[in-house]
C-alpha cells in the first residue's frame, strides 16, 4: 500500500517534470546508441552501417519515448492535457463559431445566475439564526374586536403572554413589532427601522452580541427601560463600527435610549427584505409608535393587536401538533376575553363568531411570512422560469452549433476511426471541447450575472434592497457550475458524440451521402423547439407589457403629473399635540406661498403605498344586521386636499377652517364631527341617494352612536395601490385627530414639480431646521414605485423574449445555411435542368415556413395552459389576448423570414457549373 | 499499446534485478548486453524496452540511477540495486522458484 502510494507520487512527479525527464531520457538513449555503434564498429561494420544497425536494434525512438512517458507518468491525464490544448487550438481556429457559442452560453447562464442570485436571497435562504427550521410564526385568524397596528400583526400583548406561559410546544417564544421612527444620534436626525421586541427575542433566536449585550428577559421588567441594541449593519453605517458606540445614546422623540450592545453580523431581523436598525424593549411602544393609547396600558390591552409572535418548536413537535395544542390555550383565552368589560356591547351572534377564531402556525425560518418581498414571489418565479427557457433555447443553439461542427468533421472522424483511433478517445476529445466551451461560457455568464443582478436590484424599492446583494455567493457559483456542466455535456457532447459512429466506408467515399440525415432531423427538432419557446416568451412579454401599460395609464382619480409629495413627522421632532397641529398649519401656509406652488394640503396617509386605515361604520337609520358589514377606508386630510389632488367635488362642501377645532388645553381629543364620502361609498352603502346631512358612526355594534355628519361627496380616487379597486372611503379633517404625527404634504405645482423640490425643503427648514423632510417625490414617481414589480417582470420578460428570438433566429439561420450547403449539388442539377431562381428560393423558403409553422403550432396549446398561471399578474388584459398573440407570432415570423431569406438567396444564386464541379 | 503480460514484465524485472545484484552498477546498454549473453541471444527484444523496465524499478526504489562515465569514456547512466531492491529480489526469486516448480510438475504430469 505504502509503496503503491510512493509509486503514484513518483509518477505524479514524473508527470509534472515531463519535459526535463524527456531530455534526460533522450540523452540516455543517445549514449546507448553511441555504445552500441562503438561495438558494431569494433566488429568491423562500416560507420554508416554501424549506426543504422544500432538504431534498428534499439527500436523506434519516438515510440519508445512515448512508452517511457506512459510507464513513468500519468497517461490518462497526459492525454487530457493534450485534448485541452487541442480543444483550445480547435476553438481558436474557428473564432466565429467560438464567439457565438460563448456569447450564447454567457447570456443563458448569466440570466439564470442573476435571477437565481435574487431568488435564493429573497425566497430560499434561511435566516442566520440558530436552527432556523424550528422557528415558527404564530398568528390568529378570525374576527377581532378592537384595533390593529402594523403589518400583519394579529396579537395583543396579553394574548402573547398567555400563549407564552401556557404552551408546552415551544422551547421559547418572542413577540416583535416593527416601525419606522425618527432617531437622533449626535444631534443628527434620520429615519430608522426599529423593532420593538420582547426580552426573549435574542435568546430564542440564538443571536449573540458582538459588542456589549443583547436585550434580555430582564429588560421586560422595567416597563419604560430606555435601552437599545444596534444591528451590525446600522452600527457599521452610523458609528463606523466604533467600540465607543456602546454607551452612547439614541433619542426617539424626546426619549433617550442608551445603546447597550450590537447584534451579530448578518442578522437583520426576522423578515427578509427589512433591515432592522434598532432593537428596543416592547415596553417602549408608547414612545416609538403612533399607536393611540386606549383606556389601559398598551401591554395590558387585549383590544389592541400590534405584535407578531414567533416560537421555537420543541424537538419532535410538528407544526400541526403545535397548532392543535396552542388552539386549546387560545380557546381558553377567547372564553375569558369574551366576558371582558370592553366587549359588553357586542352582540351574542358576534361573540359566538369570535369564539370560532383559530390559531395558525407557519414555518418562519426563511423570514418570508411577513416579508415585504412577498409580492415579489410570483414575479421572481415567473422570471426564473423565463430565464430557464432562455437557457433551454441557448442550449439548443449550442447543440446545433456543435452538431454542425461535428458533422463538418465527420470525414476527419471517419478517417481517424479507419486509422485505428479509439472511439473513446474521439469522444473524450469532443467532451473536453464541450466542457471547455461550457466553462468559458459559464465564467462569462458569472460576469453577466453580476451586472444583471445589479440591474435587477434597480427594480426593487430601495428600502427592500438593503438586505439583497448582487454578488453571487459560493452556493450560486456551484449552481452556475452545475448548469454549465449539464449544458456542456447534455447539449454539446451527447449529440456530437453520435458523429463518431458513422459508417466509415460511405463517409469516406463521399460527404454528400445521407450520413448527416439523422443529425439534420435532430437539428430541425431543436429549431422547432426554439421557435415554440420563443413564441411563449414573446407572448408572455407582450401580456406583461400591456398590463404595465394599463397600470401606468389607469385613471387614479387624481392628478399625478404636477403633484409633489413629501413626508414630515412634527411629533418625532418634539412637537406634541396642539403645538404639532399649529406647526402643521404653519408649514402648509409656508409651502403654499412658495413661488411655483398653486396649492398645498396634507394627509395622514401616503397614497399608493399599501398602507391604509380602515374601520367598520354604522349609518344612521340602517338597522343592525349581523351579516352586513359596512367597512370604510378612512383618510384624514386638510382643507384643500381635493383641490390640490384634482379630485372633483361632486356635492356638498370641502372641509374648512370651521372643521379644525382645537380641544381645550389638557382636555381629551375631540371626536370627529364631519366627513366627506367618496362616490363608491354613496353608491354601495346609500343606494346612490344624496348623502349630504346623513349621519354615521364608527363601529358596527347595535346602538353605535352616529354623530358624524356627511358634508360632501368627492370623486373616486385610488387609495392603497394602483391595482386595487377604489373602496368605499370617508375623509375626515386631519387637525381634529388626536395628534400631528407622520403626515404627507401634497403640493400642486405650476410647472415641473422636480424643480421646486429644493425650494420646498428650504421652506420647511425655515420653519424649523430640525424637521427632516423625507420621501420627496412626485406622484408619478410614487405610481412608478407602486408598479415596480410589474415593471420588473415586464422589462425582463421583454428582454428575455427578444433574446430568445435572437437565439432562435441564429439557430434557424444556421440550419438553413447548412441545408443549402449540403444540397448545393442537388440545387445545381435543378438549375441545370431549368429551374428558375424563384423555384430554388421557394425550396428553401418552404422549409423555413415549415419550421416556423411547426414551432408556432406546438406553442399554442402550451400557451393556453401557461398564460392562465400568470393571470393574477395581469391587469386589464386577458391571458389569451388575441392582439398580443398575433403580434408575438408576427414578430417571430418576420425575424425568421429575414433569417431564412439569406440562405434562400444564396441558394438561388448557385451556379450549376460550380455546383456540379463541387465534388 | 497492447498491455504486456504480467509474467513477462515480472520476468524482465527479475532479470534486471538479478543482473545488477550480480554485476554491480551497470548502464542500460550493459544490462541489455548482459541479459542477451546470459540468455544466449535467445531473448532478442528491442533494446529500448529495457528502459521501460528500468524507470519502473527506479520509481519503485528498487534500483537507483546515477550519471557516470563508461569504460570507453562515454557519459552514461549507471543503475545499481538498493537494499529494498535486494529484499524484493529474494522475495521474487522464491516466488519464481515456487511457481516454476508448480508449473514444471504440472507440465510433467501432462506428459505422463
Amino acid at each position: 500500500m505504502l509503496t503503491g502510494l510512493k509509486h503514484l507520487a513518483a509518477r505524479v512527479r514524473a508527470f509534472l517534470h515531463s519535459g526535463a525527464l524527456d531530455r534526460d531520457f533522450d540523452e540516455e538513449l543517445e549514449s546507448h546508441l553511441a555504445m552500441l555503434t562503438d561495438d558494431n564498429l569494433r566488429r568491423g561494420m562500416p560507420p554508416v552501417e554501424a549506426r543504422r544497425a544500432a538504431l534498428v536494434r534499439v527500436g523506434a525512438k519516438a515510440s519508445i519515448r512515448e512508452q517511457h512517458r506512459e510507464v513513468r507518468g500519468l497517461p490518462t491525464l497526459e492525454a487530457l492535457t493534450q485534448d485541452v490544448r487541442y480543444a483550445f487550438r480547435g476553438l481558436a481556429r474557428t473564432p466565429g463559431f467560438t464567439f457565438v457559442a460563448i456569447v450564447t452560453l454567457a447570456l443563458g447562464i448569466g440570466a439564470n445566475t442573476a435571477i437565481f442570485t435574487l431568488v435564493d436571497q429573497a425566497l430560499l435562504r434561511l435566516l442566520p439564526v440558530q436552527n432556523p427550521r424550528e422557528l415558527v410564526l404564530v398568528t390568529t385568524r378570525g374576527f377581532h374586536h378592537g384595533a390593529t397596528w402594523g403589518d400583519g400583526a394579529t396579537m395583543s400583548h396579553p394574548l402573547y403572554a398567555e400563549l407564552r406561559d401556557r404552551n408546552d410546544v415551544f422551547t421559547g417564544m418572542f413577540a416583535t413589532s416593527g416601525f419606522r421612527v425618527q432617531a437622533t444620534v449626535d444631534g443628527r436626525a434620520e429615519r430608522v427601522f426599529a423593532e420593538l421586541v420582547s426580552g426573549t427575542y435574542f435568546t430564542v433566536l440564538g443571536v449573540q452580541a458582538v459588542r456589549g449585550r443583547t436585550l434580555l428577559p430582564s429588560d421586560d421588567d422595567v416597563p419604560h427601560n430606555g435601552v437599545a441594541v444596534l444591528s451590525h449593519r446600522y452600527w457599521m453605517n452610523r458609528f463606523g463600527g466604533a467600540d465607543s458606540a456602546v454607551g452612547k445614546t439614541v433619542s426617539v422623540k424626546r426619549h433617550v435610549l442608551t445603546i447597550v450592545g450590537v447584534a451579530e453580523e448578518g442578522f437583520d431581523g426576522t423578515s427578509r427584505g427589512i433591515a432592522s436598525d434598532l432593537f428596543v424593549p416592547a415596553g417602549l411602544a408608547f414612545v416609538m409608535t403612533p399607536i393611540m393609547p386606549g383606556d389601559r396600558e398598551l401591554l395590558d390591552d387585549p383590544r389592541m393587536r400590534w405584535l407578531n409572535v414567533f416560537g421555537r418548536l420543541r424537538r419532535g413537535v410538528t407544526i400541526e401538533d403545535a397548532q392543535l395544542r396552542l388552539q386549546a390555550v387560545y380557546a381558553a383565552h377567547l372564553a375569558r376575553d369574551v366576558r371582558d368589560a370592553s366587549l359588553s356591547k357586542v352582540s351574542d351572534a358576534e361573540k359566538s363568531r369570535y369564539l370560532q377564531n383559530t390559531i395558525q402556525v407557519r414555518a418562519a425560518g426563511d423570514g418570508r411570512p411577513l416579508s415585504p418581498l412577498r409580492p415579489m414571489v410570483q414575479p421572481l418565479w415567473i422570471l426564473t422560469i423565463t430565464a430557464a427557457i432562455v437557457l433551454l433555447i441557448a442550449c439548443a443553439n449550442l447543440a446545433n452549433l456543435l452538431l454542425a461542427r461535428a458533422s463538418g468533421r465527420q470525414r476527419e472522424f471517419a478517417m481517424r476511426l479507419a486509422l485505428g483511433a479509439g472511439r473513446r478517445r474521439l469522444a473524450q476529445q469532443l467532451l473536453v471541447e464541450s466542457l471547455l466551451l461550457a466553462f468559458i461560457g459559464g465564467a462569462a455568464g458569472v460576469a453577466v450575472a453580476m451586472w444583471g443582478a445589479g440591474a435587477l436590484l434597480q427594480f426593487v424599492p430601495p428600502a427592500e434592497t438593503l438586505t439583497l446583494s448582487a454578488v453571487p455567493d459560493a452556493r450560486i457559483l456551484v449552481f452556475t457550475f452545475v448548469v454549465a456542466v449539464v449544458t456542456g455535456v447534455g447539449f454539446g457532447f451527447a449529440p456530437a458524440v453520435r458523429m463518431t459512429r458513422p459508417d466509415v466506408a460511405p463517409t469516406l467515399k463521399s460527404e454528400a451521402g445521407s450520413v448527416a440525415g439523422g443529425s439534420g432531423r435532430l437539428r430541425r427538432t431543436f429549431v422547432i423547439a426554439q421557435m415554440a419557446l420563443s413564441v411563449l416568451l414573446l407572448v408572455g412579454a407582450g401580456l406583461f407589457l400591456r398590463s404595465l401599460n394599463n397600470l401606468v395609464h389607469t385613471d387614479l382619480g387624481f392628478d399625478t403629473a404636477r403633484v409633489l409629495a413629501f413626508r414630515v413627522d412634527p411629533e418625532a421632532s418634539g412637537y406634541d399635540g396642539e403645538r404639532g397641529k399649529a406647526l402643521v398649519k404653519l408649514l402648509r401656509q409656508r409651502v403654499e406661498s412658495t413661488p411655483g406652488v398653486t396649492s398645498a394640503a396634507f394627509s395622514g396617509q401616503q397614497l399608493l403605498s399599501g398602507s391604509a386605515w380602515s374601520t367598520f361604520v354604522t349609518i344612521e337609520g340602517q338597522a343592525y344586521d349581523a351579516d352586513r358589514r359596512l367597512s370604510s377606508y378612512n383618510h384624514a386630510v386638510s382643507p384643500g386636499f381635493f383641490r390640490t389632488m384634482g379630485i372633483p367635488m361632486l356635492a356638498g362642501r370641502d372641509f374648512g377652517a370651521q372643521d379644525e377645532r382645537m380641544p381645550p388645553p389638557g382636555g381629551p381629543p375631540l371626536a370627529p364631527r364631519v366627513a366627506i364620502a367618496n362616490e363608491t361609498f354613496v353608491k354601495r352603502y346609500l343606494d346612490g341617494r344624496t348623502p349630504i346631512g346623513r349621519r354615521i358612526g364608527f363601529g358596527r355594534d347595535p346602538g353605535t352612536p352616529t354623530a358624524i355628519e356627511i358634508v360632501g361627496v368627492v370623486g373616486d380616487a385610488k387609495y392603497t395601490g394602483v391595482r386595487n379597486e377604489t373602496p368605499p372611503q370617508l375623509y375626515f379633517p386631519f387637525l381634529e385627530g388626536p395628534r400631528a404625527g407622520l403626515l404627507t404634504m401634497y403640493v400642486q405645482t405650476r410647472d415641473e414639480p422636480a424643480r421646486i423640490a429644493q425650494a420646498l425643503r428650504e421652506a420647511v427648514r425655515q420653519v424649523d431646521d430640525a424637521i427632516p423632510v423625507h420621501d420627496m417625490r412626485t406622484l408619478d414617481e410614487q405610481v412608478d414605485r407602486a408598479v415596480s414589480s410589474e415593471r420588473l417582470v415586464a422589462s425582463l420578460t421583454a428582454v428575455f423574449g427578444l433574446l430568445a428570438t435572437l437565439l432562435a433566429t441564429i439557430g434557424l439561420y444556421g440550419v438553413m445555411s447548412y441545408t443549402v450547403a449540403r444540397r448545393t449539388r442537388e440545387i445545381g442539377v435543378r438549375v441545370a435542368l431549368g429551374a428558375a431562381a424563384k423555384d430554388i428560393s421557394w425550396l428553401v423558403t418552404r422549409e423555413v415556413i415549415l419550421l416556423v409553422g411547426m414551432g408556432v403550432a406546438s406553442a399554442v396549446p402550451v400557451l393556453w395552459g401557461l398564460t392562465r398561471l400568470v393571470e393574477s399578474q395581469l391587469y386589464g388584459v386577458t391571458p389569451l389576448d388575441p392582439p398580443t398573440i398575433a403580434l408575438a407570432i408576427g414578430l417571430l415570423a418576420g425575424v425568421a423570414a429575414l433569417a431564412g431569406l439569406l440562405p434562400a438567396r444564396r441558394a438561388a444564386r448557385i451556379d450549376p457549373l460550380v455546383a456540379l464541379r463541387y465534388e | 499499446m497492447a498491455p504486456k503480460s504480467e509474467i513477462l514484465q515480472g520476468t524482465l524485472d527479475l532479470m534486471v534485478l538479478k543482473t545488477l545484484d550480480a554485476m554491480g552498477p551497470l548502464h542500460g546498454y550493459g544490462i541489455a548486453r548482459r541479459i542477451e549473453q546470459m540468455s544466449e541471444e535467445a531473448l532478442q527484444v528491442n533494446q529500448g524496452t529495457i528502459y521501460l523496465c528500468l524507470i519502473r524499478l527506479v520509481q519503485r526504489r528498487w534500483i537507483r540511477a546515477e550519471w557516470g562515465t563508461s569504460e570507453n569514456n562515454r557519459k552514461a547512466k549507471f543503475y545499481s540495486i538498493t537494499a529494498s531492491g535486494r529484499r524484493q529480489l529474494v522475495a521474487e526469486t522464491e516466488n519464481w522458484e515456487r511457481i516454476s516448480g508448480v508449473i514444471g510438475r504440472l507440465l510433467l504430469l501432462g506428459r505422463r
